[in-house]
């Protein structure tokens, strides 16, 4: 180690800064020639990759978007649906609360009717039942009373005469 | 070791480990003399180009719609340096054309970097020969590029700022063509001087090691400390230069922002 | 005791010089990461984007200081 491994430039230089013709041209070769064969065997597929990949996940990310969009669309259409039948449903309630309440008036005052003509039917039968049952009580005691009178006054009683009386007093009465 | 035969020094110590030879010392085995046209760093260069391959074209799984084990790992990173690095300072449609670029620039410089962290590799960047042609591309898409692109108005519309008066601007513009320059050289001592300065650092402590015998013993715990630390640094600057040349390219192709 | 040679007194201006760049390093990481720490106690959820702008300001700045490193040790090493 007492000499310096020299390269093939002497120079007033260490080793370490001398140029090397050679080395360079060996770089530069052999960086070409990587370049070359990366590009064409590893990096065209790797960016294509890539750009398949992100395609891909924007494609998906847009569609989610797009799937989202219909749903908030679905949502408010499921509510409209929704509220219609909702206000539809009062409506047919309150409707058919009406009518349950028109036809309970109805059949009230319908029945209220009836009652009352039923009862003025029985009025009235009771008032004809209570004429006859007068007329009827009227001829039994005459003619209980004509018996009874007949009875008392015997022999006074001429037919014509009697039956005078008799219908003065049914006329009084 | 050392001191049956020679007596130790610390410099040509250090500068054994960290320029680049022909030969190459592995243990149990034979000196290997390599061939006078290739170094050992150049064996660096080639070995990596090699296991990149081998990883990108070999470990990768085609057709998955959902990636696990390396195949994710790569494209992780392919997605970062594409959506993070190229595409904010290039725009849309040169982004992603120049990714493969700055993708096979960023894992070649952290393949080599890396490498020269196993102990028994070297390490290719921290040789100037090496940074000075991946700098040079980065010079050579900054101006040729913009050249052809954009032609001799759009490079000159790159090189002055906008809405500056004319006399200021025969100060700035020959600063900014220096610039161009300046910003080259500095991508290149960047890396080239973190990757050299930090195994002089390892080396350095346990050259102490070997010159104080078993007093130094802390020195050890600081080298592991530090090479640690150096993994970081590796991925950073890998990092950094990849950033910083696509920063430059994208000043010169849209000067606008 | 050696003569007192020019490349001895060089290397101990390339010590000093390389002292004085640790300085500057040291002042502005920590002034990076001041500016780094500001941010991230106004905001905790940018913690992400500032980090990595803190470390894009410290790979700048110790740039800086390990070139000049490297070159106290091309001078120190020089043949």
């Amino acid at each position: 180690m007492e000499t310096f491994p020299s390269s093939s430039a002497t120079s007033s230089g260490a080793g370490i800064l001398t140029p090397d013709a050679l080395m360079v041209i060996l770089t530069w070769v052999t960086f070409f020639i990587l370049l070359f064969i990366l590009q064409k065997y590893a990096f065209k597929p790797i960016m294509e990759n890539l750009q398949k990949r992100e395609k891909e996940i924007h494609d998906a990310l847009e569609n989610a978007d797009k799937a989202k969009v219909q749903l908030a669309h679905i949502e408010e259409e499921k509510q409209k649906i929704l509220n219609t039948a909702r206000a539809q449903g009062i409506q047919i309630i309150e409707q058919s609360r009406r009518t349950a309440r028109d036809l309970a008036a109805n059949i009230e005052t319908k029945s209220h009717q009836n009652a009352w003509e039923m009862i003025q039917i029985a009025h009235e039968q009771i008032e004809g039942e209570k004429q006859k049952l007068l007329k009827t009580l009227r001829q039994e005691s005459a003619e209980a009373a004509i018996t009874l009178a007949g009875k008392i006054i015997k022999e006074n009683m001429d037919q014509d005469k009697n039956r005078r009386l008799v219908e003065e007093a049914i006329k009084q009465l | 070791m050392y001191q049956t035969t020679h007596p130790f020094q610390l410099g040509p110590y250090i500068l054994h480990h960290v320029l680049d030879s022909h030969e190459w010392h592995l243990p149990f085995l034979p000196v290997i003399h390599l061939p006078e046209f290739i170094s050992l760093h150049g064996v660096m260069i080639i070995f990596c180009a090699l296991i990149l391959v081998v990883l990108f074209c070999g470990f990768y799984r085609h057709g998955q719609r959902v990636p696990t084990g390396i195949t994710n790992l790569l494209e992780a990173f392919v997605q970062f340096i594409r959506d993070e690095i190229t595409i904010p300072f290039l725009g849309q449609e040169d982004g992603v054309q120049f990714t493969p670029f700055f993708c096979t620039l960023f894992f070649f410089i952290l393949g080599l970097n890396l490498l020269g962290q196993i102990p028994l590799f070297a390490t290719a960047t921290s040789n100037i020969n090496v940074t000075f042609p991946l700098a040079f591309i980065t010079f050579y898409l900054m101006t040729v590029m913009t050249l052809q692109k954009r032609g001799l108005k759009g490079f000159f519309r790159a090189i002055v700022p906008s809405g500056v008066p004319w006399p200021i601007l025969i100060l700035i513009v020959p600063l900014e063509f220096l610039g161009i320059f300046i910003k080259t050289v500095t991508l290149m001592l960047r890396l080239f001087a973190n990757m050299l300065a930090g195994h002089i650092v390892i080396l350095c402590l346990l050259g102490l090691i070997i010159l104080f015998g078993l007093w130094a013993l802390p020195a050890l715990v600081l080298a592991i400390f530090f090479s640690l630390l150096e993994i970081l640094i590796v991925f950073l600057q890998a990092y950094i230069f990849v950033l910083l040349s696509a920063l430059f390219i994208g000043q010169m192709y849209h000067p606008d922002h | 005791m050696q003569t007192l040679e020019i490349s001895h007194l060089a290397n101990l201006f390339v010590a000093v010089g390389m002292g004085l760049s640790a300085v500057g390093a040291g002042i502005g990481i920590g002034q990076i990461v001041a500016a780094a720490l500001n941010g991230i106690a106004r905001q905790p959820e940018q913690t992400g984007k500032i980090q990595t702008v803190m470390f894009i300001g410290m790979a700048l700045v110790e740039g800086l200081a390990v070139m000049c490193a490297i070159l106290s040790f091309f001078i120190i090493f020089q043949k």
